[in-house]
Order: structure tokens, then C-alpha cells, then sequence
């Protein structure tokens, strides 16, 4: 168990003077289901602190003014996580090293005038874009060092905002830091700066994305996964699953230069994926599979139709077996497997 | 697996600026660089995935055993390339610089001549503004250009010569050294930005008509000696112009995107350009201190060198005061400079109005840098602002402003945060607010907060 590891976990669905979301939620409850399993994040459950409204209650938020959750709650999480994270290292200070904080939020965003990337809160409205600035949060942490580390993760947009000014945290500043050591830090977003996020069958993609990387991104030398492999995984994933659609989106995963930022190990079986391959009109000829190393894993009669298999998670290439017609398929042939079930056009 | 069956990849852009990553079948980085790219890898299929400045390309590729593979990926041209397979990779500007997706020949010597102009003026300083269609859809005509002008600290007009062309209009003004602005008049008010007109420099400010308008937020600026006329490119030079000026794109969409994400070659580049453009290293070395953990004795180098190439320059004095606190080097000791006239760029104005709630005074008081600070808008990396009324004498000294006044109400929305927060009445938080954090969480200079907390105290 990750003793010394706290998380503040925000979803929003509702939001009486916005529109609503189906996913956000979700997401939240996903990734805090991921900081629970032992094989994930390890926190102890008294370390997550979920800060969303239930599905009952967010029926009976009828009005932006009194829908939740808001930034005195948030706030309050992580002043909580911070308190005990003091109160760890006054009993013993080494424990320092040892400590985290992650900060997960889903819902509505914006990159209001000053910031990089925001959570409306549930009481944002036309005329008060309440928000809670990520990089803020993240710089205040860093400041006062409390944790070792400081991990943010933002599944919401960061559409351009330059009337809403991003807003500073109202938790105290600190003095001094609590230890004379520099925190480092890791914040991923769903997109680039100014930029929309879209779920999926009410899943973030981004969320989708970070919760699959941190079982299938390469492992490191020392055999984990870090924020520097889990950050090419991420992006790819996210890149993958958007494009072809209106709004192709560009996750950005950061790490403080420097920082080597685990999250565990991979699991020891890659992920496996429908696939189903899509042949250009009018080819009938023979194909073979070969994998990433170039070995040959199937081979399909194109006549029959699509082929469906399951492929585990790489890049692939689809060629005519040898005798057959040659072929222009798309990409010569070549595509790539990663995130949820893949349909390939050749 | 022997040596020889291992296959070569080389990947060899057009522009040193390019990017480039490998990802291997588990979508892990197996090798990494910028401007080009040699590297022995095992036979097997690959993501190569480049990046320019805002313009990213991806590709799958194979690499068979012991065959050399390459992969030459260009930049976008706007006339379009004919018949290649080569990944394309488009950075518009709104500079005619060459290697960009919007360059125009014509446009380009334009620029030339104005400049040119400039420097025959013998003044000690001067401005060349250039408004510019980047395609054919966007629309231009010389009515949309004057919506741009050039203003004075005092907001008076500067006298000007024009010249107009197809698709685009130069403005040469030669000056006095100074502050002065670049007035955008839209049908939702003024808008400002801040100029500096360093001694013996000229300041070339390059914007955009795109498809949605003018577009003074993505404004591309950069800097000549006076008499040394923005030139052509030289592809004989050590660093060739066209590298810089991509590298400076890149850079440019780096601030923005608030990352370090340039190589270090290219930010080499761009640093040592600043002797014959001192934008670039004002540029370089804000992108250098995005990055955690900057080379401080390089900074120090960088801004040391801008003091003497451009003194006085507000940017660069921000730039000092960054490198200070980079250090955690003690402020009490320190002789104050103080800024009058706001930086050009925005993160050059927020390290000064957030030294300012450290050390009060930094931004003069009731100089326009002070002053300016509450009307600030966020449009992109070049610091902005607009006034509440045009009509409305600009307030120089002691603002005795009503509730409707911006700086009091920021700092009233950060009170009833505060007050929500720790369940207090707000008028107990504004007897006691601290005005340092409040400077913080409003990002007001002190002065401002000192004297809107006065304003509602009093009532």
C-alpha cells in the first residue's frame, strides 16, 4: 500500500447552467476505482477523497446556485490531504519522500485568461465561469511542498475563455515550505490549449486512455511504468481513438524535467482488442498478417469479406500473400492497434 | 539477431526545427531527436511521429532487415508540392518568412522596403507594422487594415507613412525610444498592446488577416538594427535565417502553449540570433524558464546580454527579475528597478505584477504598468488590455473608482471566495485581507489592491 499517497478525486456531470454530461462521473469513479486496486494506484480508501454529488443529488440541482460540488469543497479535500500529509511528516520525516498527491478532475472545462486548463465547477453559470485553475493548484502545491510529488490529470476542455481570468486557490499561502526540497509534478490533459474533449459511450477518451496506459505502457528500464512511458502511450491512445472524427483531439501529458514518476508496473498480458479489417471494393485476393516483428500471425481470404480477430495491442501490417495481386492498400498496409475495439480501413 | 540485420532508419527533414520520435510496437519512445534522426533499430513496424511548432504529423513505418530506411518530411509550401510521398508538415505565420506555410514572396519585400525606409529615416529608433492576408479566403481591404494603428504611451496617434499592396499595407514610424501600442478597434471596443521602441533598434510587428479577422493576438515581432534593414535570406550564413525564423515560430508556439517543448539546439539557435534580433532572445529565454529546471548560468548569459543589446526594455527587466527568483536569490538587498510601460509579452507582465505583490513599487506607481494591470484580456502570449471606456480620461494617480471599478471588483471576487471559504463576513475580511495575498490571488499590483481595499474600507 502507498501510505503516504492521497488523491482528491472530482466528477461532474451536472451542471444546471451549462450542459449536462454523461461520463464525467464515471471517469472519476474509474480512475479513484483504479488509485483503490492494489495493483493500481495502492492508496488506502481513507486516502481518496471523492468530491462529486451523487446521481440523486445532481437530479435535484435545479439551479447553478445550488449544484455541487464547489471550489470550497475541492479545496477542502485538499487541504485535508495536505494536513495529513504534515501531520505524516511531523512523526517521522522521512516519510516525505514517500508522498503524493493526485488531483483527478471530470466535467466541463475551459483555459480561462492567465491559465492552461480548467474544471467549471457546478455552479458555473453565464456571467460567473467559477472555476478551479489546475495549474494553480499544482503550482500552490509545489510551493508548499507537502507531497513529493503532485500528479493532475484534467478530462475537460480547455476552449479559450479570455473573459474569465484564472482564478488563484484561497487556501493560505504558505510561508515557507514544509521541507526545503522541491516537489516535482506531472499534469496530463485531455487536449491542447484551447482545444474541446469529447467522451465516448459516456467515457472520456483521455480517461480511457491514462486507465489503460498505466497497464499497457512500455515499461521503463526498471521495469515500470513511468510518467515518460506512460505519456507516448497516452497520446497515441487518445490520438488514435479521435481521428477521422471532426475534432481530432491531442492529449498533452507533462513531467517536471527530471522527475521519474512511477505508477507501477505493466500487466504481465498486453491487452487484447477486436479488430476488424476492412478490405478496399473490389480486392478478393489473399492477405497474411505479419506483427510487429514482422512475424506472420494469419492469414485471411479477402473474398470472404472483413476480417474480425482479436489482436493484442501494436502496430501490424496487412499484405497480399505472396502469388497474390499486388495492392495500394491506405498506409501501405500498415496500422496500429490501441485503445477500444479498431476498425481498419486498408 | 546480428548486427547486419538490424536496418537503419534515418530521418532527415527539411528544416532543423522539425522534431522527430520513435514509438515501437509497445508505444514506448526508442529514440528521440531534433533536425535529424540516424538511428539502428530492430527490423519491425514503427511510429515516427514529428513535430513542428504548432504541426504534427504522424506515419507508420517498416523497417526490414538490414535495409536502410529514410524519411524526408518537408515543410508545407503554399503553392503545394508536386507528386511526393513525404510527410508535409505546415507552419503558418504571420511573418512572410521563408519555410513557412505563408510565405509570400511579394509580401516579404514589402516588409524589405519598409524597413528599409526606416532606417534611411536616421532616427534613433522606429516601428514597422505590416497587416497582411496569410490566404486567399481571408478577406483584406485597406479599411480592415486601418483598424490597426500605431498610439502613443499617451494614446495620441504616431504620424505614420503607408504603403499599400496586394493584400497587405506597411506602416513605417520612426520614433523617439519608448512605449507605445498597437491599437485594434473592433466592433467590441479598442483593444492595446504594448510595443517597445528600444534605441537603435527597430521593432517590426507582422499581423495576420485570417478567415475569423485580424488577428493581433498570433502578431509575429521581431527586431533589426536600425540601419540594418530586415533582410533576405542568406543561405551562406552559419545560421541560416530560415532556420531562426522557424525556430522563432516554434518558440513562439511554445509560450503559448506554456511548454519548453523546443529542442535545445533550436533554443541554441534562437539565442544566439538575439545579437541581430533581440526579440528572439527575449523569446528563448521565456521558453527557457517554462522548463523546471533551467540552465541558470545560461539565463544569466542570455539576459545579461539582452541588458546590454536593448537597456531599459521592459521585457528584459522582467526577464531579470525571473532569473532572480529561478535562484531564490534574497530581494531585500537588491536596487530597484522599476517598469513604467508594460512588457510586450504577458509573461513577462505577469512575473512583474507577481513581484510586485513581493516587493510593491516594482511597477511604478500610477505609470501606465501599474495602471494597466487591472484592464489585462488573455488573448494569446503578447500581453493585451482594454479600457473600461474610451470616452474616460485614463486615471494616472489614485483611482477613487466605484464598485463598478475592475480592480475592485477583482479584488470583491476574491474577498467572497475567501469569505465562502473560511465562513467570515466579508466586510471582516476586507478590514483584515493581507494585501500581498490578495495581489496574488487577484494578480493586481499591490498599489491597485492597497487602493481598492481603501475604496471599500471607506466605504
Amino acid at each position: 500500500m502507498n501510505q503516504h499517497h492521497h488523491a482528491v478525486v472530482v466528477g461532474i456531470n451536472r451542471y444546471p447552467a451549462l450542459s449536462d454530461l454523461t461520463g464525467a462521473r464515471g471517469d472519476a469513479e474509474a480512475f479513484a476505482g483504479w488509485l483503490e486496486r492494489p495493483d493500481g494506484g495502492a492508496l488506502p480508501a481513507s486516502n481518496i477523497r471523492r468530491v462529486m454529488a451523487t446521481e440523486k443529488e445532481e437530479a435535484s440541482f435545479r439551479d447553478s446556485a445550488v449544484a455541487t460540488p464547489v471550489r470550497e469543497q475541492i479545496e477542502d479535500a485538499i487541504a485535508a490531504s495536505a494536513e495529513a500529509a504534515k501531520l505524516a511528516f511531523r512523526v517521522a520525516p522521512s516519510v516525505w519522500d514517500e508522498g503524493r498527491l493526485y488531483l483527478y478532475v471530470a466535467g466541463h472545462g475551459l483555459a480561462p485568461g492567465g491559465g492552461e486548463g480548467a474544471l467549471y465547477l457546478a455552479n458555473a453559470r453565464e456571467g460567473a465561469g467559477r472555476h478551479l485553475e489546475l495549474a494553480e493548484y499544482r503550482k500552490w502545491c509545489t510551493r508548499c511542498a507537502f507531497f513529493r510529488e503532485v500528479i493532475v490529470f484534467a478530462d475537460c476542455c480547455r476552449t479559450r475563455e479570455s473573459t474569465v481570468r484564472a482564478l488563484a486557490p484561497t487556501l493560505d499561502e504558505c510561508r515557507s515550505p514544509l521541507v526545503d526540497r522541491q516537489s516535482t509534478w506531472v499534469i496530463g490533459y485531455g487536449s491542447g490549449l484551447g482545444d474541446p474533449t469529447y467522451e465516448n459511450d459516456s467515457r472520456g477518451y483521455f480517461t480511457a486512455a491514462l486507465l489503460e496506459g498505466f497497464d499497457n505502457a512500455k515499461a521503463d528500464e526498471t521495469g515500470a511504468v513511468t510518467a515518460a512511458t506512460l505519456g507516448p502511450y497516452v497520446k497515441t491512445a487518445v490520438a488514435n481513438a479521435t481521428k477521422g472524427l471532426s475534432h481530432p483531439q491531442t492529449a498533452e501529458l507533462f513531467a517536471d524535467a527530471g522527475a521519474h514518476v512511477v505508477f507501477g508496473e505493466p500487466s504481465a498480458t498486453r491487452g487484447v482488442q477486436r479488430v476488424t479489417i476492412a478490405f478496399p471494393g473490389g480486392y478478393a485476393g489473399r492477405v497474411e498478417l505479419l506483427s510487429n516483428g514482422l512475424e506472420l500471425v494469419g492469414a485471411h481470404d479477402a473474398a470472404t469479406g472483413p476480417w474480425s480477430l482479436p489482436l493484442e495491442k501494436g502496430l501490424y501490417e496487412i499484405a497480399p500473400c505472396a502469388g497474390e495481386p499486388e495492392t495500394a492498400f491506405a498506409d501501405h498496409g500498415l496500422f496500429r492497434v490501441i485503445g477500444g475495439d479498431e476498425n481498419v480501413q486498408l | 539477431m546480428s548486427s547486419s540485420d538490424l536496418a537503419r532508419l534515418t530521418v532527415r527533414p527539411e528544416h532543423k526545427a522539425v522534431e522527430i520520435s520513435v514509438l515501437d510496437s509497445e508505444f514506448g519512445v526508442v529514440a528521440e531527436g531534433a533536425g535529424e534522426l540516424s538511428v539502428d533499430l530492430m527490423p519491425g513496424i514503427y511510429e515516427l511521429q514529428l513535430r513542428l511548432g504548432p504541426s504534427q504529423e504522424q506515419r507508420l513505418i517498416k523497417l526490414e532487415p538490414g535495409q536502410p530506411h529514410e524519411e524526408h518530411p518537408e515543410l508545407a509550401i503554399p503553392e503545394g508540392r508536386a507528386q511526393t510521398d513525404e510527410v508535409q508538415l505546415a507552419v503558418p505565420s504571420a511573418a512572410p518568412l521563408d519555410g513557412t506555410s505563408t510565405m509570400r514572396e511579394d509580401h516579404l519585400r514589402a516588409a524589405i522596403e519598409a524597413s528599409s525606409a526606416l532606417a534611411a529615416s536616421r532616427e534613433p529608433s522606429g516601428i514597422v507594422l505590416m497587416v497582411r492576408s496569410l490566404s486567399d479566403k481571408a478577406p483584406f481591404t485597406p479599411a480592415l487594415a486601418r483598424t490597426l494603428s500605431l498610439v502613443a504611451a499617451d494614446g495620441r496617434p504616431v504620424t505614420v507613412a503607408q504603403r499599400a499592396g496586394q493584400k497587405w499595407t506597411t506602416s513605417v514610424a520612426p520614433l523617439q525610444p519608448g512605449g507605445y501600442a498597437l491599437r485594434h478597434t473592433s466592433p467590441a471596443g479598442a483593444t492595446f498592446q504594448p510595443i517597445w521602441a528600444a534605441a537603435g533598434w527597430q521593432t517590426l510587428v507582422f499581423v495576420a488577416s485570417t478567415e475569423e479577422g485580424l488577428a493581433p493576438d498570433r502578431a509575429a515581432v521581431h527586431m533589426t538594427r536600425m540601419l540594418d534593414p530586415w533582410q533576405l535570406n542568406t543561405p551562406d550564413q552559419p545560421d541560416n535565417r530560415r532556420d531562426v525564423d522557424l525556430a522563432v515560430e516554434a518558440a513562439r508556439w511554445s509560450l503559448r502553449q506554456g511548454r519548453p517543448s523546443i529542442s535545445s539546439e533550436l533554443l541554441g539557435l534562437l539565442l544566439r540570433s538575439k545579437f541581430r534580433n533581440p526579440m528572439l532572445g527575449i523569446i528563448g529565454a521565456h521558453v527557457m524558464l517554462l522548463n523546471a529546471h533551467p540552465d541558470l548560468r545560461a539565463l544569466q548569459t542570455v539576459i545579461s546580454n539582452l541588458s546590454n543589446l536593448v537597456h531599459g526594455h521592459p521585457d528584459v527587466q522582467a526577464l531579470g527579475w525571473l532569473l532572480e527568483d529561478a535562484r531564490h536569490e534574497g530581494r531585500a538587498d537588491r536596487p530597484k528597478d522599476r517598469i513604467s510601460w508594460p512588457p510586450m509579452l504577458l509573461a513577462s507582465y505577469a512575473a512583474a505584477i507577481e513581484r510586485d505583490a513581493d516587493e510593491p513599487g516594482l511597477l511604478a506607481e500610477g505609470s501606465p504598468a501599474e495602471t494597466l494591470a487591472q484592464n489585462l484580456l488573455v488573448t494569446g502570449i503578447w500581453t493585451t488590455w482594454r479600457l473600461p471606456s474610451e470616452t474616460t480620461p485614463r486615471k494616472r494617480g489614485a483611482a477613487k473608482g466605484s464598485k463598478t471599478d475592475p480592480a475592485i471588483a477583482r479584488v470583491l471576487d476574491y474577498i467572497d471566495a475567501l469569505a465562502a471559504r473560511r465562513e467570515q463576513p466579508r466586510d471582516a475580511l476586507i478590514d483584515n485581507v493581507d494585501v500581498r495575498q490578495c495581489a496574488i490571488g487577484t494578480g493586481l499590483p499591490s498599489a491597485v489592491v492597497a487602493r481598492a481595499l481603501a475604496t471599500l474600507r471607506s466605504g
